[in-house]
């Protein structure tokens, strides 16, 4: 693992991150008001092509690089920071909200993502404009009642989803263990007149900082012994090193898979629908469709991580948080092909209109085509499908050399291989060929 | 007046009254501080029951960093995390294969300057107290390290007592830090 000097240094200047907060809150003011009052024919309007195919895309591709350092300069955490500030009653969060607001945030991704598709949010300002106030209010009554970042910590759909493929980050931030267990003042959680503690809560002598540290840089300028240090790490290496799961992750990444499988299918599966029934469905009728085809995934994979007790040899439990932390290089592809490749592709071609025209230049009245055709799409969506499935499956190997021996290993992998095989093969056959 | 006028002034409206009720409990838990007589604080019991399974740790974690809103310093949740850690990780391990784990209690009492634990299992007989200690100063290669964790508790815990009631192991400690 190579050090980041250079980041180091930069992250304990004083004026970060503010110098990259307060471009971006303005600027998220001015998103609002673009999206509410800018032009708003289809295509015409900027604000939704920079929300989108911009910010939209850039997501999974950022947490892969940085982790959550979104969330650091994030516009929402900081109106809800702001408001803090002026009238923050710094109550600690109930507990029930630590235990299982995860799950209310993995929900609400997986709702919003439905929604999203379903209802074409990409190309609607009001939905669009809906969606970041309310996100935006929800931070501000965090903000205003609870104490560090709750809604970031345990609520925030985004963050917290983007947590569990923050694992695979490249750049991370890690500790020495020789100063942290000597440490007996936990400056980084407490904070010292340099700065104000963990935003979120973190001790990095205890906590997991892949999936939840934000690269805000306070323990950098709070340590006074140089503990914490950023770090170039290789996402496979990064990845293995930290072999820990909650149920309520393992229940994502499960259940995802069944989201992205019925996002495909569910056209064909309604118009099949109608043709036998002879009735129209609706819009909410394909999002109750699709939540119950995430939830019978989850369910499979339940009963999956049950039957293979007796070759692993460890507990339902177990099984279910092991093999749903080695579906996060699957789940990642699937949702990089939702997000960053669809928009891009075909959306991509929008947004350099919308820019080139709001910057005053004239360009020819032609239709705005995608820079790549339906099936070139898919094609490459099939190829990123295969990758993650080829990524999980190698990962869970490497993992498994180190403590079984070759007989039970071998069984684990097969079994493990032909699930997530059967997954992606239907995945690639209903991309390509419906 | 658009719909996208409406809808924006509507926000406008809820973070306002947000930020204002925010605003006045804050208002209202100053002026309670500001008038609460100093009594002595009661003392609070928390009991905490754990499946014998390694993977309820972290839901004694969630539990014991939930101290801190009764006052008590981050080290001594954190020193207390480790000693139970090591306690409750001990008492899983001598659970015999085969056998359905049986739970195991752990009691917390607040007390103001100090906190009493008892942790209570169904194992079979065993004293960690008697366990012989182990001499750090010795040469390297010559320390045991059987009794290491226990000897991390012994370290971080005060006033250790064992008990044998029953089928029961009651282990009790205590352990103080600065009001």
């Amino acid at each position: 693992m190579k050090r980041l000097k250079f980041l180091e240094s930069l992250l304990r200047w004083k004026w970060y991150p503010d110098i990259l907060r307060l471009p971006l809150f303005i600027g998220f003011f001015v998103l609002i008001y673009v999206l509410l009052f800018g032009d708003q024919a289809e295509g015409k309007n900027i604000g939704l092509s920079v929300m989108w195919v911009l910010m939209w895309s850039l997501q999974p591709v950022a947490f892969v690089l940085l982790g959550r350092f979104w969330c650091g300069i994030c516009p929402f955490s900081s109106a809800g920071d702001l408001v803090q500030k002026m009238v923050g009653n710094e109550i600690h969060p109930p507990l029930f909200l630590k235990k299982y607001g995860v799950w209310f945030a993995y929900t609400f991704f997986i709702v919003i993502f439905v929604i999203e598709t379903l209802l074409h949010m990409a190309s609607s300002t009001t939905a669009s404009g809906i969606l970041l106030l309310t996100i935006c209010t929800m931070a501000i009554i965090s903000g205003a009642f609870f104490r560090r970042r709750t809604w970031c910590r345990y609520l925030c759909p985004l963050g917290v989803a983007g947590g569990v493929f923050s694992r695979l980050r490249v750049v991370k931030l890690s500790k020495d263990s020789a100063i942290c267990n000597e440490c007996k003042e936990f400056e980084c959680f407490q904070g010292t007149v340099n700065s104000k503690g963990c935003p979120m809560g973190l001790c990095i002598k205890r906590h997991d900082l892949d999936a939840d540290c934000i690269s805000c840089g306070n323990c950098l300028k709070n340590c006074p012994n140089g503990s914490p240090r950023i770090q170039l790490r290789s996402p496979v290496k990064g990845f293995l090193a930290n072999v820990k799961m909650s149920q309520a992750e393992s229940a994502f990444t499960s259940s995802f898979i069944g989201l992205s499988i019925a996002l495909s299918l569910i056209k064909d599966f309604m118009r099949e629908i109608n043709l036998s029934f002879g009735s129209e469905t609706a819009v909410w009728d394909e999002f109750l469709v699709i939540m119950l085809f995430s939830g019978l995934s989850l369910s499979l994979f339940y009963i999956f991580s049950y039957i293979i007790r007796p070759v692993t040899r460890q507990s339902q439990k177990h099984n279910f948080r092991f093999f749903g932390f080695f579906l996060i290089p699957y789940v990642f592809f699937v949702l990089f092909n939702l997000t960053s490749v669809h928009e891009v592709l075909l959306n991509g071609m929008t947004l350099f209109y919308n820019v080139t025209i709001s910057m005053g230049l004239s360009l020819p009245k032609t239709p705005i085509h995608p820079l790549v055709g339906l099936q070139g799409m898919h094609f490459i969506q099939g190829l990123g499908v295969l990758a993650g499935s080829i990524l999980s499956i190698v990962f869970c190997v490497h993992e498994l050399q180190k403590a079984l021996n070759n007989r039970q290993r071998n069984k684990i992998i097969a079994v493990f291989s032909v699930f997530l095989v059967a997954v992606t093969g239907y995945s690639i056959y209903l991309l390509i060929f419906l | 007046m658009t719909s996208h006028h409406i809808i924006l002034y509507s926000f406008l409206c809820v973070i306002s009254i947000i930020v204002f009720s925010g605003y006045l409990v804050k208002m209202y838990r100053f002026k309670r501080e500001k008038n609460r007589v100093t009594e002595p604080q009661e003392a609070r019991a928390i009991d905490i029951e754990l499946k014998g399974d390694i993977f309820e740790l972290d839901k004694l974690s969630i539990i014991l960093e939930d101290l801190v809103r009764y006052n008590v310093p981050v080290k001594t949740i954190l020193d207390l995390n480790i000693v139970i850690e090591e306690v409750y990780t001990s008492i899983v391990n001598q659970q015999k294969e085969g056998q359905d784990n049986k739970n195991v209690l752990i009691s917390l009492v607040l007390d103001p300057g100090q906190i009493r634990v008892s942790i209570t299992d169904h194992n079979a007989e065993f004293n960690p107290i008697v366990m012989q200690k182990i001499d750090l100063n010795a040469p390297f290669e010559e320390i045991s390290f059987h009794g290491l964790g226990f000897h991390l508790v012994r370290h971080l815990a005060d006033d250790l007592n064992y008990q044998r009631m029953e089928d029961r192991n009651i282990l009790t400690m205590k352990k103080t830090y600065a009001k």
